[in-house]
């Protein structure tokens, strides 16, 4: 078993018994399950709008590169710079290059799991440059010095108790404040921050082909505060961002709301098409879009798992699923977690160190259900499976079970040779390593189908 | 910054998965039912329900005159150096009905109210359209504590998809750099998932429609 695999099992293993946080996250979703039912109830027929989004990402994966290269062209004519970045490190060349250029002091980021992935922070501080979380959950664990624990709601992990805690040691703020003045407390200070900075970053939720425009969806300002006032403006998006034409944000817009927080839509979108224009008072000088590649046109070459990239970061499947309610956001160790990040991380990082993520499923099906845009996930996370078994990348113990198993009870005869006991204490090793000893094996009837069924039917003929 | 290479690169890769002969699993949907609930009793009173629904807060008025009327009187409390404006044709208006405000850039900083327009507002969603067009640009939008937006009734459409087509009718010539859609307040829920209004953006929107 790999390090990455064996740190996934005890980290899943001590958290799923830990209960404050179930409790946390429980009540967290709980209240995302009830907007997310009033959300629904907006809708004539989500079931067609839901069919639509999925028609639309297909229909851009079949024409990916075109729909691409007019985004650049459209977007170079709007002023904008296009920058291509096949891996990580050359997205970061690019933005410490930008800096470097700029002599920019600070710069003020808006939410965005791009970023996140490139690990962004830590490239431009390592240059004197200072790299502030706008989003209120994601300063709160920038504060903490953690990483966001969800995609949508970074904070989910923390109660309103821990971050008062927080704010108090850090900042000196009353012990028992409430999310208010905590909400209040951050706008005072970052609102110096978002005036001062040289460099507003943001993610794209959407690329829009037609126009060169990137929208941006959120509900605090925060994107806004910061691409008003600094003179750059710096987009971050994956290539899988694109859609077609601006006019699909009229369906788009209000599903991404629906799934990722219940809203009806989201306070905030925005569409950018360039920096500030001649004609315009106030706006940054030059806006420049990152289209990352980082592994998604390796992903594309995959006959089963391409469709993963028509996904629109809702968090609708993390929430659904028993498995990340369980041993929570932390646990995946990686950027995107919960069922869309355990079938696209192996992608990003390699089947060695991220493959057993798609064995911790129980292929409920619950992700599938409430997808917006129809990916099958549970099938993507068993073609993963079988990945890894092909890649022979399974523990020496569970191929070893198997092997064993499979050579015992596909031999009728010796099987029913062996006493029910007998079968039951030889199988207990196994069923407690690889079962784990939280959980009980079903045990061996006294008499096999086999042996029963062939009595019956003796019986049967006798009569 | 040299990028031409890694652009091939990145394409050629999805040119090589070859997805475009792989037919579409899903066939076209019906693109002509509707999905979004129908406009109920009519698009005013869709707009100032759904906006209210979000915290924010619409006021109808009649005339131009009523709408002078109105505004003098939430303003009352507020000093005029409070009161913040770059909106010519609003600056005119203002003054014509002897509404104290300020241009000046020494009073940016500590304003409590910013006034500007619009472009359209949408009534299924309660949102207001803005855009970096125009004399407010895009500093106006979002950094008031408190959001007043002037609109005429005509500028009401229906749905999303609606204000997106006329925006582009509007802006054959190149959109605005910036577009947004604003429904209700700044808000934030994400500590516990508690609403708190006022994150970064404006803790009050008000939506006066005059006619
Ligand atoms: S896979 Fe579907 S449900 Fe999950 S985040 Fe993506 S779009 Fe949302």
């Amino acid at each position: 078993m790999t390090s990455h695999a064996n740190k996934f099992n005890k980290a899943a293993d001590a958290i799923a018994f830990d209960l404050n946080h179930r409790q946390t996250i429980q009540f967290n979703i709980s209240k995302y399950n009830l907007a997310v039912e009033k959300g629904r109830e907006r809708y004539y027929d989500l079931s067609l709008a839901k069919t639509r989004a999925a028609s639309i990402k297909r229909y851009m994966l079949s024409n990916w590169d075109t729909l691409l290269c007019q985004f650049e062209e459209n977007a170079l004519k709007n002023g904008m710079q296009v920058l291509w970045a096949k891996d990580t490190q050359q997205a970061n060349e690019y933005i410490r290059q930008i800096v470097v250029d700029n002599h920019a002091q600070l710069l003020v980021k808006s939410k965005s799991m791009t970023t996140e992935e490139i690990d962004l922070n830590t490239v431009v501080e390592k240059i004197g440059c200072k790299s502030v979380e706008t989003d209120l959950g994601e300063f709160i664990v920038q504060v903490a010095g953690e990483k966001p624990y969800h995609i949508v709601t970074p904070a989910m992990h923390k109660s309103k108790a821990d971050i008062a805690k927080l704010f108090n040691k850090e900042f000196n703020t009353p012990i028992n404040s409430t999310p208010e003045e905590m909400t209040d407390y951050v706008r005072g200070v970052l609102r110096k921050q978002f005036t001062t900075a040289d460099i507003g970053v943001t993610g794209a939720n959407f690329l829009l082909a037609d126009i060169g425009g990137v929208a941006v969806t959120e509900n605090e300002g925060n994107a806004l505060m910061s691409t008003s006032f600094p003179k750059i403006h710096i987009v971050i998006s994956g290539i899988e961002k694109i859609i077609p034409s601006m006019a699909h944000l009229g369906l788009f817009w209000p599903l991404l709301a629906s799934h990722g927080t219940g809203q009806q839509i989201t306070n905030y979108n925005s569409i950018f098409t360039g920096p500030r224009k001649k004609n315009e008072v106030d706006g940054p000088e030059k806006m420049v879009v990152i289209l990352l590649d980082n592994g998604r046109s390796e992903l594309f070459s995959d006959n089963d798992c391409y469709e993963a990239l028509a996904c629109i970061r809702c968090g609708a499947c993390l929430n659904a699923c028993p498995v990340y309610k369980t041993i929570g956001g932390y646990t995946y160790d990686t950027t995107y977690s919960g069922p869309i990040g355990s079938v696209i991380t192996p992608f990003f990082r390699g089947f060695k160190d991220y493959g057993h993520l798609s064995f911790a499923s129980s292929l409920c099906g619950a992700c599938a259900e409430v997808c917006p845009v129809k990916i099958p996930l549970p099938k993507l996370l068993l073609q993963n499976r079988k990945k890894s078994v092909e890649k022979d990348l399974r523990p020496l113990t569970e191929t070893l079970a198997m092997k064993i198993f499979s050579l015992a009870s596909t031999n009728r005869i010796a099987y029913d040779r062996v006493l029910p006991l007998f079968k039951n204490l030889a199988f207990a090793p196994f069923n407690f390593i690889l079962w784990g000893p939280k959980r009980k094996m079903p045990t061996f009837a006294s008499k096999s189908f086999s042996k029963r069924y062939r009595k019956d039917k003796k019986n049967e003929e006798k009569k | 910054m040299i990028n031409a290479g890694s652009k091939q690169e990145i394409l050629s890769r999805i040119k090589n998965a070859k997805r475009q002969e792989i037919p579409l699993e899903l066939e076209l949907p019906d693109l002509s039912s509707a999905i979004y609930k129908d406009i109920i009793p009519d698009a005013l009173a869709c707009f100032k329900t759904e906006l209210e629904s979000v915290a924010g807060n619409c006021i109808l008025c009649h005339s131009e005159n009523q709408l002078a009327d109105v505004l003098r009187e939430v303003l009352i409390d507020y000093k005029g150096e409070k009161i913040f404006c770059k909106d010519t044709e609003i600056a005119q208006f203002l003054d014509k009905n002897n509404i104290p405000f300020s241009t000046q850039t020494a009073d940016f900083n500590t304003m409590q109210v910013g006034i500007t327009a619009c472009e359209f507002l949408v009534a299924r969603t309660g949102s207001v359209v803005v855009s970096s067009h125009g004399d407010s640009g895009r500093q106006m939008i979002i950094f008031p504590p408190i959001h007043f937006v002037l609109a005429k009734k005509n500028q009401l459409v229906n749905y999303v998809e609606d204000a997106l087509l006329f925006l582009q009718k509007k802006y054959a010539d190149g959109m605005p750099s910036l577009v947004s859609f604003i429904s209700g307040p700044s808000r934030t829920a994400d500590i516990e998932k508690t609403l708190v209004l006022g994150a970064h953006g404006p803790k009050k929107l008000y939506v006066f429609i005059y006619e």
